[in-house]
């Protein structure tokens, strides 16, 4: 008796273990879904501010090389001239990586949280909670049978 | 001067936000979770374990009954007393001596007519031996004095338990304590044999030749590792329970090993002072290779002079001391400040150092009189200058360097001064260059061709070919067109744009004039496209 009392215990115990871990991890992975949709906003404001922040700087820069020449009285032609374009052209390839940059964090955050979700869906599906606790089931039933037969014929 | 331009990078710009790409809610581990859960599984899982576990033991308990009772359902007292043994091992003391009183009280008649006839055996064999009839007459005594047969057996049991397994090593066998294993064992054996019982002799055999397995096998492994006095020590201590003859023979091999070996020993110790003087070599050669590197990384007399003590007390050999003693003398004597005279130029060079600050130095340094850079000094400082002066004059600051650009690109230059008050965007300024790289190549290609002729082209070919120059603002004195309907401007701009194909290429002047024109109206129609949008937006 004792040893069918332990069984039926155990199953149930286990059972419960294993369908509650599925539960967990199921709203584990639905947070992290809110946690990578919050990503995503948060990456593209930081991406906005950097690009309106670099933009800032680059123009200051810019004026300040510009005041520079127009103080000492170098005029804006020639080698300074095809250095400012040179200058802008790297600022505008600058801008350019920058947004898409900020894109690639974005979409990064975004697929992350699409798998999270999906992930949580398969934990907490019947499916999946039906094969997780069916072998304790299987094993505990195949246990009790070779002992009790065990206990008749040996 | 020259300016190299400078990009402002990411991490830079992230230093400045302050902000970093991180969020106050941190994401979650999945697995550490589903911990919980995975913890009451587990503990299922072992309750599932544990259950079978004791229906294992049940199970066995009740196979080891039955096969009992089937012994003596047959009267197969030889079997059941086997199965008894087997019994006791598998279900422990409790039930067992239940068992065994069942059993003996079942057996009692046929015990009785085996002890007697064992008996009658027994007293015989005393009258053929004085001394084996006397163990025998003593262990016949006491098993008279027996209680009884159960405890007998679960004695002897017991005792062949505390016997050493195979795979025991002899080092850690205590011989007094095995001994007296060993006694209790027999006696109980005895007991139980004269009492009728055979059972644990087969298993007690089988354990005293374990048991000797052991022994010998601890004796052989001495002898492999060399250990001919330690292996003479253990097989003196199980001498009599090995036995003479077995013994005779170990100790025979034994001592024949040991006088081949002494002959190996001689050979093994000459060939070890060799290896001692190789040793002794290797440390002189690596005790010089270290000196020399400590004497090539002194570079003051101090230093020097503290390797020369160093070298002096150091213990490598006569020929390693003389190659030392020669190096040492060229290091403080020889031409090892033309390194600090090289450096000092290096260093001048790569711009790490300034010239005032290598004299200053030359001068902290003490250096001795007669060495190099003293000597060489002012040959030195004279190259020095030569350089300073070398980059005074630069070639790329040139003033005819200069004028050439400002020649070709006078007219542009007028246009530029809005850049100076930082008014122009990115894509203004490349348009700038653009434009001003064109009639570059124009003045190259036709060196007749004023730069303000040049300029006109240029921004002909590029009104005609459709190209918007939005990003080029006006030339100083253009006057940009009346505000008028986007209808009108178009007008004008087809107006401009057939006397463009009309005028020929080489009345610069007009052609000009016209892609200024045309310049302004592209301007003001964007504005006027870009107040309309606005407004249909506002609706």
């Amino acid at each position: 008796m004792l040893p069918l009392i332990l069984m039926a215990a155990g199953t149930a115990i286990s059972a419960y273990g294993a369908i509650k871990s599925n539960q967990d991890k199921a709203d584990a992975e639905k947070r992290n879904a809110d946690y990578y949709a919050e990503q995503a906003d948060y990456a593209q404001q930081i991406g906005e501010r950097e690009l309106a922040l670099f933009g800032q700087k680059e123009e200051s820069l810019r004026s300040s090389l510009i005041g520079a020449y127009a103080k000492s009285g170098v005029e804006m032609t020639g080698s300074p001239l095809l250095m400012l374009e040179a200058q802008a052209i790297r600022g505008e390839q600058q801008k350019r990586a920058m947004t898409l940059e900020t894109e690639r964090r974005v979409r990064l955050a975004r697929l992350r949280g699409e798998s999270s979700l999906n992930m949580s869906e398969q934990y907490g599906s019947f499916t999946n909670q039906f094969l997780s606790t069916a072998p304790t089931i299987l094993s505990a039933a195949g246990q009790a049978y070779k002992g009790e037969n065990g206990a008749k014929s040996g | 001067m020259r300016t190299e331009p400078k990009v402002v990078d990411i991490p830079e710009l992230q230093q400045t936000t302050g902000l970093e790409y991180t969020s106050p809610v941190q994401a979650q581990s999945v697995e550490s979770a589903g911990l919980i859960g995975q913890g009451l599984q587990r503990t299922g899982n072992a309750l599932i374990g544990l259950a079978g576990d004791v229906y294992d033991v049940q199970n066995r308990k009740l196979a080891a009954r039955r096969e009992l009772d089937s012994a003596l359902d047959n009267q197969d007292y030889e079997e059941a007393g086997t199965k008894l043994y087997h019994a006791i091992k598998t279900s422990g003391k409790i039930p067992a001596k239940q068992w065994a009183a069942e059993f003996e009280k079942q057996w009692q008649p046929e015990r009785d007519r085996i002890f007697n006839s064992r008996a009658k055996r027994d007293v015989l064999a005393a009258k053929q031996s004085e001394v084996y009839g006397h163990k025998v007459k003593n262990h016949f005594t006491k098993s008279l004095m027996a209680e009884g047969y159960a405890e007998d057996t679960l004695q002897t049991v017991e005792g062949l338990d505390q016997l050493p397994s195979r795979g025991a090593s002899v080092a850690h066998l205590d011989p007094t304590q095995i001994d007296q294993q060993m006694k209790i064992v027999e006696e109980a054996y005895h007991k139980a044999t004269l009492a009728g019982a055979y059972l644990p002799s087969v298993e007690l055999k089988k354990r005293k030749a374990a048991f000797e397995e052991i022994v010998l096998g601890g004796i052989n492994g001495q002898i492999g590792d060399g250990k001919h006095s330690d292996a003479l020590k253990t097989l003196d201590k199980y001498y009599s329970f090995i036995g003479q003859e077995k013994a005779q023979a170990i100790e025979s091999a034994i001592m024949s090993q040991i006088k081949s070996n002494r002959a190996e020993q001689r050979a093994a110790e000459t060939h070890q002072q060799q290896q001692a003087k190789h040793k002794q070599e290797e440390g002189y050669d690596r005790r010089t290779s270290e000196l020399i590197v400590k004497l090539n990384d002194a570079v003051t007399p101090e230093e020097k002079a503290a390797v020369g003590e160093e070298i002096s007390r150091a213990d490598v050999g006569h020929t390693n001391y003389n190659y030392l003693e020669t190096r040492l003398k060229r290091a403080v004597e020889g031409p090892d400040d033309f390194a600090v005279y090289f450096g000092h130029i290096q260093d001048l060079y790569s711009g790490s150092k300034t010239i005032p600050q290598i004299r200053k130095e030359a001068l902290d340094n003490s250096l001795p009189e007669n060495n190099l850079l003293n000597k060489h000094g002012p040959e030195l400082f004279a190259l020095l200058n030569q350089r300073e002066k070398a980059h005074k004059t630069d070639p790329m600051l040139t003033r005819e360097w200069h004028n050439v650009d400002r020649r070709i690109l006078g007219e542009v230059g007028a246009t530029v001064n809005q850049l100076k008050m930082g008014l122009l965007s990115n894509a203004q300024t490349i348009a700038m260059a653009k434009i001003t790289r064109q009639v570059n190549d124009y003045v190259r290609k036709h060196p007749n061709t004023r730069p303000e002729a040049a300029l006109d082209v240029v921004m002909h070919t590029e009104a005609s070919s459709g190209v918007t120059n939005s990003a080029l603002p006006l030339k100083p004195g253009v006057e940009p067109p009346k505000a008028g309907s986007l209808k009108e401007v178009e007008d004008q701009k087809k107006y401009y744009l057939d006397e463009l194909k009309k005028t020929p290429q080489s009345d610069f002047k007009k052609v000009g004039e016209i892609g200024d024109k045309l310049k302004s109206l592209g301007i003001l129609k964007r504005e006027l496209e870009r107040k309309a949008n606005s407004k249909a937006g506002k609706k």
